[in-house]
């Protein structure tokens, strides 16, 4: 009887980022300047047209004077309040910006918020509402979004099933994740088609281990790992993760399963496992809360052989250093975004801190969503004549699928349409109860690992699993 | 089979069940001297934590006859205090922590007793468990309000984690303090209970008020004093906890506490002995799997069940529950049984309210209709607890696992492509599971019966859906039935279809009232023993209710999962879930089919509040709303839709007979109201008069006469 959906949240971002394999073409240290809003989002292709073509109505969510899109996140839920706020927070705050430079497509830009509360019916019930009300989905963050149906067959002006574009934030669940109309401004990484059940490839990114081998020596790394188990897909999105680095040598010492509901002294028998194993590596694919359980039990049972304490995304939360004190010291965090520290190094980055007032991790991505829509818009245009009134959800999604090298230069260069990511990222480290920026230190970069591949790993997850 | 059998019977399973379970997760750690010592010292202070949240039970319990559902919600709710006061303003522990445990906690607990609790004492059951969820509900919505969950809210551990070795593991001061005051709890309470002239007499009211009052006893006194020292323990638990759960969760910290409730049965509610035996077990269980047992697949889930399937094996081992006698409870009057003409009349006139709804609701925005569906559907499976609960008295807290059970069962056998038949399937397949767990029904009663149906219910929600032949670890897409060659895909036609579905399930449930049967329920609910000497058959009439309800809820179930388009896991269908169907419901009034309409309303209204009204105060109140709606269950425990009933049909011209009932209400309510024996109040001269009017006496009696309190 516990309540898994605090712990859910961010488990999954997690695996978003570590799984979000693929490629870079951009160079071992790619280097971004703030090409994004500044470059491919702005309204120049429209300019002309704006002034001589009479705007139409020519989509559902589509007027003369506005665009509609909706976010959809779990915001308000009696479990954790405000959750994915950052998610509305942020998107609204591109709409502004985007606005501010003249809309898209010459027209205003209008986000709709929608509150998918941690519940299917109500994910449900967003989309169908933004179905009749919106040209695209920005930035959902929706974590019981399981019925895709409605979003797959949502019938354009003309009637057509062309289904409603999502620019997803999370995709949490395979059907969201295999949808033909869903696309991931951090794709998982993961097989489609897929039934839910059994074998699954997936691929995984070496990024972060490159770093850790080379700083600590191949081979040195063995550890303790923590698996979120509050429901089967935690688990099915975390052991690859987990399997991919037994593949690149971090042995396992110990597995855990845990709950999100847990209390510190759960960890206890992690933190004795350390101790036991003199591990040197230790991760927990929980929320920042797990990590800073695991941390702060470590600390009171006087664990000091790991090496490398490590987290994904959702590690990167002022949270972590607030409840964590001195107990998170050496944390490492791993972003697939530009950090809120690099502020001033990057033209994105400060339009994004600039319009978002509570800038988080959510939000940044959520940002990332709203500059690959404003590319879609863009593309159609040009796809188009520069015609403003092409803006149709057809349009759109032939552009999505279209754009196989979208860079935000707030976040690394992705294959949207390919649904590949990039394996580049930027590490942080608890310093001083800051973040403070590990690899690469220049401001405004991104590690790219000498564009190493990523790795393929083929599991049955459910299976794997012996918490 | 005699007790003593039947308790080997468990004893012999249960043991099998762990050497079976222990062998099968086995996980190869060695177990000697220092993993032994390691797990004791992990696990003491997890179990001092649940006994002092269990001994705020039992006190309450044992004091006033109220199981306190809020006392994971109290303790949060302090521990709150205690942060806001320490980290936040900077006051030094040594001051807030007597503040607060031995002040603050204690007035607020006299205060609910004095505002709340007491009314409450002598309502039904159901009554009673729904204030106390709708309390644990309020106090978390305001904690919500009150303290920003978008900041960390971190209490850091008494003398910063420092402590000291035993064998291999650091036990924390905070820890070591924890074990300690537990201990010291244990004795201290102890003493007072059986030592104490105020203990004594606090264990004398709940065995019999009236008996404990005409020896001196006063049990309002007494009633403050249990709930003071209920909140405080309570507090005590929170705030002991809440540095071990690192950002002080409300909702995390609120039900840590249904663990307690294992403990608090172990000692059958009265034994604090047998209590802190209960949480010493259950935390050294818990380490023992956590330690030496692993758990893949579909089994995943059984550490979390551990706390629930010991509660369960352990309301078993209760002794079979005695026929009470010389419990008649005296009811202020009988309540009127809708006739099926009425219902169906107001069945078809909900069914064309409906239809005219959907007309006037978007097409292209189904948001408000699935809203409305999703309600429907809830009140379908509110429905299910009208028979078992509102007319039987046999309180079940597992809607939603019977509606979960069916929901799996409708995917399984058809449902993916709509077949009529699997709805059919799905309330049968749920039928025999309702009536087993009729049989613990027979030896359990009253609370006991409600925390087995609650443990049930978790259960379901950790091992059940888990399996490969339920969901799985994937998901199971369900479609809306066809009928008779109609498709009810869309939105509109979906919910005008559970709409006439409820409407038939209320027509026929009104019918089940008015038969032989239906009032064998209700003799059943008023006096058992009654029940027995005029020769109903208990079993079997248990047997047969409990299966009715299992089919309804099984039933809505296959809706519910229609409306949701996909099973994944438990997702809708968790254990904690159906207690604001069971609240909604209480609320709404928990005998009639209104009721159970009322519910699903009630739940839409809140479902409104939160998603359109973006403004924080009422987005809060979607918290406090069912905790002030208990208010009103205390004044009115037959439920809200009674007296909306009653107006609305004063307000009909055919019904002659609803206005005169309402005079003679009105004329009674004048009167003065005839406690039981008279203890309730003094029994004067006029009462007396009442009563020979009422048996038709002659005005023989002396002038003067006093009961034993008057004089």
């Amino acid at each position: 009887m516990r309540l898994r959906w605090c712990v859910l949240a961010t488990a999954l971002v997690m695996v978003v980022t570590a799984c979000g394999g693929g490629s870079n073409k951009s160079g071992s240290s790619g280097t971004n300047n703030g090409g994004g809003l500044g470059g491919p989002t702005t309204t120049a292709p429209a300019t002309n047209a704006c002034k001589t073509t009479p705007l139409t109505s020519p989509e559902v969510g589509v007027t003369p004077t506005t665009i509609t899109v909706t976010v959809v996140a779990d915001v308000d839920n009696g479990f954790r309040p405000g959750l994915f706020k950052g998610s509305w927070d942020a998107v609204k705050a591109w709409g502004d910006y985007m606005n501010s430079k003249g809309g898209l497509a010459c027209r205003q830009v209008v986000v709709k918020e929608a509150d998918s509360k941690l519940s299917p019916t109500d994910a449900d019930n967003a989309v169908a509402a933004a179905c009749g009300n919106s040209l695209a989905l920005v930035g959902t963050t929706a974590l019981f979004f399981q019925n895709v149906a409605a979003m797959n067959n949502c019938k354009d002006k003309t009637g057509a099933a062309t289904g409603l574009p999502d620019l997803a934030e999370l995709q949490t669940d395979v059907s969201q994740q295999c949808s033909p109309v869903s696309f991931a401004t951090l794709p998982t990484g993961s097989s489609c088609p897929y039934s839910g059940t059994g074998v699954r490839t997936f691929h995984v990114g070496q990024t972060q281990y490159d770093y850790y081998f080379n700083k600590y020596g191949a081979n040195t790394l063995h550890g303790v790992f923590v698996v979120p188990k509050d429901t089967a897909s935690t688990i099915a999105s975390t052991m690859p993760i987990y399997r991919a680095e037994n593949q690149l040598g971090i042995k396992s010492d110990a597995e855990f399963g845990k709950s999100g509901t847990d209390i510190q002294t759960a960890y206890t028998e992690v933190a004795q496992a350390i101790k036991n194993d003199k591990s040197t590596y230790a991760r927990n694919g929980l929320d920042y809360l797990g990590m800073v359980l695991e941390r702060k039990e470590a600390q009171v049972q006087g664990v000091n052989t790991v090496k490398v304490w490590d987290c994904s995304v959702q590690c990167y939360d002022k949270r972590l250093i607030q409840s964590g004190g001195s107990a998170v010291e050496g944390q490492y965090v791993w972003l697939n975004f530009l950090p809120f520290e690099d502020k001033g190094s990057n033209a994105d980055l400060n339009a994004f801190l600039k319009y978002d007032k509570t800038p988080d991790g959510f939000g940044a991505q959520a940002w990332i969503a709203g500059e690959i829509f404003a590319q879609g818009i863009n593309d159609t245009m040009k796809a188009n004549n520069g015609n403003p009134n092409s803006i149709t959800r057809a349009n759109l999604l032939t552009s999505i699928r279209n754009m196989h090298h979208f860079d935000s230069s707030f976040a690394p260069p992705i294959d949207v349409g390919g649904r590949v990511g990039s394996t580049c990222l930027v590490g942080m480290q608890v310093e001083n109860g800051k973040f403070v920026r590990i690899d690469p230190v220049k401001p405004g970069t991104f590690d790219c690992d000498n564009n190493k591949p990523s790795i393929t790993i083929s599991i049955d997850a459910a299976k794997a699993y012996h918490g | 089979m005699s007790q003593r059998w039947s308790n080997l019977l468990v004893w012999a399973g249960t043991i099998a069940f762990i050497v079976f379970v222990s062998k099968a997760a086995w996980a190869g750690n060695a177990v000697n001297g220092t993993s032994l010592i390691s797990l004791v010292v992990v696990a003491l202070p997890l179990a001092g934590i649940v006994a002092m949240a269990a001994s705020g039970l039992v006190v309450v319990y044992t004091t006033t006859g109220v199981f306190n559902f809020a006392q994971g919600a109290i303790g949060m709710f302090f521990a709150y205090v205690d942060w806001e006061l320490t980290v936040d303003r900077g006051w030094p522990q040594l001051i807030v922590l007597p503040l607060v445990v031995l002040v603050l906690a204690p007035l607020f607990g006299v205060l609910l007793d004095r505002m709340v609790m007491r009314s409450v004492q002598g309502k039904p059951l159901v009554v009673q468990l729904m204030v106390t969820v709708g309390l644990m509900f309020a106090l978390i919505g305001l904690a919500n309000m009150i303290w920003n969950q978008q900041n960390a809210h971190t209490m850091p551990f008494l003398f910063a984690g420092r402590g000291f070795h035993i064998g291999q593991v650091l036990l924390t001061w905070h820890r070591f303090i924890t074990i300690v005051v537990a201990i010291a709890l244990a004795v201290g309470l102890r003493i007072l209970l059986f030592r104490t002239r105020v203990g004594v007499a606090m264990r004398a009211v709940v065995d019999n008020r009236d008996l404990a009052a005409l020896g001196g006893a006063r049990s309002t006194v007494l009633s403050s004093v249990a709930w003071g020292l209920g909140c405080s323990l309570a507090a005590l638990a929170g705030i002991l906890l809440a540095p071990e759960t690192a950002d002080m969760s409300p909702t995390v910290l609120t039900l840590l506490v249904i663990t307690a409730f294992a403990a608090a049965v172990v000692g059958r509610l009265r034994s604090l002995p047998l209590t802190y035996l209960g949480a010493l077990i259950l935390a050294l269980s818990t380490q023992w799997m956590g330690s030496f047992l692993k758990f893949s697949d579909r089994w995943t889930n059984v550490p979390e069940a551990l706390p629930t399937i010991m509660l369960f094996i352990v309301l078993l081992l209760l002794p079979r529950a005695e026929i009470q006698f010389a419990r008649i409870h005296a009811v202020r009057r009988v309540e009127r049984v809708s006739s099926v003409r009425d219902t169906t009349i107001g069945m078809v006139a909900l069914v064309a309210a409906m239809v005219v709804l959907t007309t006037f609701l978007s097409s292209t925005d189904p948001t408000n209709v699935n809203r409305i569906t999703l309600g429907m559907c809830t009140a379908l499976v509110a429905l299910s607890l009208v028979p078992l609960t509102g007319w039987a008295g046999q309180v079940s807290l597992a809607p939603l696992a019977f509606a979960g059970i069916g929901a799996v069962a409708y995917a399984r056998l058809g449902g993916a492509h709509g077949s009529i038949w699997a709805v059919l399937l799905a309330a049968l397949v749920t039928i025999p599971v309702g009536a087993l767990l009729a049989f613990p029904a027979m030896r359990l009663q009253g609370l006991y019966l409600a925390l087995a149906t609650l443990a049930f219910a978790a259960m379901v929600e950790e091992v059940f859906f888990s399996q490969p032949f339920a969901v799985g670890p994937g998901e199971r897409d369900v479609a809306p039935v066809h009928l008779l060659g109609v498709d009810f895909s869309s939105p509109k036609s979906f919910l005008i279809l559970v709409t006439v579905v409820f409407g038939l399930c209320g027509i026929g449930i009104v019918a089940l009232r008015r038969s032989a049967f239906g009032r064998r329920l209700v003799a059943l609910r008023d006096s058992e023993a009654a029940s027995v000497t005029v020769g109903v058959n208990i079993l079997e009439t248990k047997l047969a209710v409990f299966a009715i309800s299992a089919g309804i809820a099984g039933f809505g179930g296959a809706f519910l999962a229609m409306s949701a388009g996909k099973l994944s896991g438990s997702t809708g269908f968790e254990a904690l879930s159906g207690l604001p169907i069971v609240l909604a419901l209480v609320i709404g009034g928990v005998g009639f089919v209104a009721g159970a309409l009322f519910a699903g309303i009630f739940g839409l209204s809140l479902v409104v509040i939160q998603s359109d009204w973006h403004i924080s105060l009422w987005i809060g109140l979607t918290y406090l709303a069912p905790g002030l709606a208990v208010l009103g269950i205390i004044q009115n425990p037959s439920g809200a839709v009674v007296p909306m009933g009653e107006g609305f049909a004063r307000l009909l011209p055919w019904r002659h007979d609803a206005r005169r009932e309402y005079e003679e209400m009105t004329a009674s309510d004048a009167e003065p109201e005839v406690g039981e024996l008279g203890l309730e109040r003094p029994f004067e001269e006029a009462d007396v008069l009442l009563v020979d009017r009422g048996l038709g006496i002659g005005n023989d009696v002396p002038r003067g006469i006093t009961t034993a309190r008057s004089t």
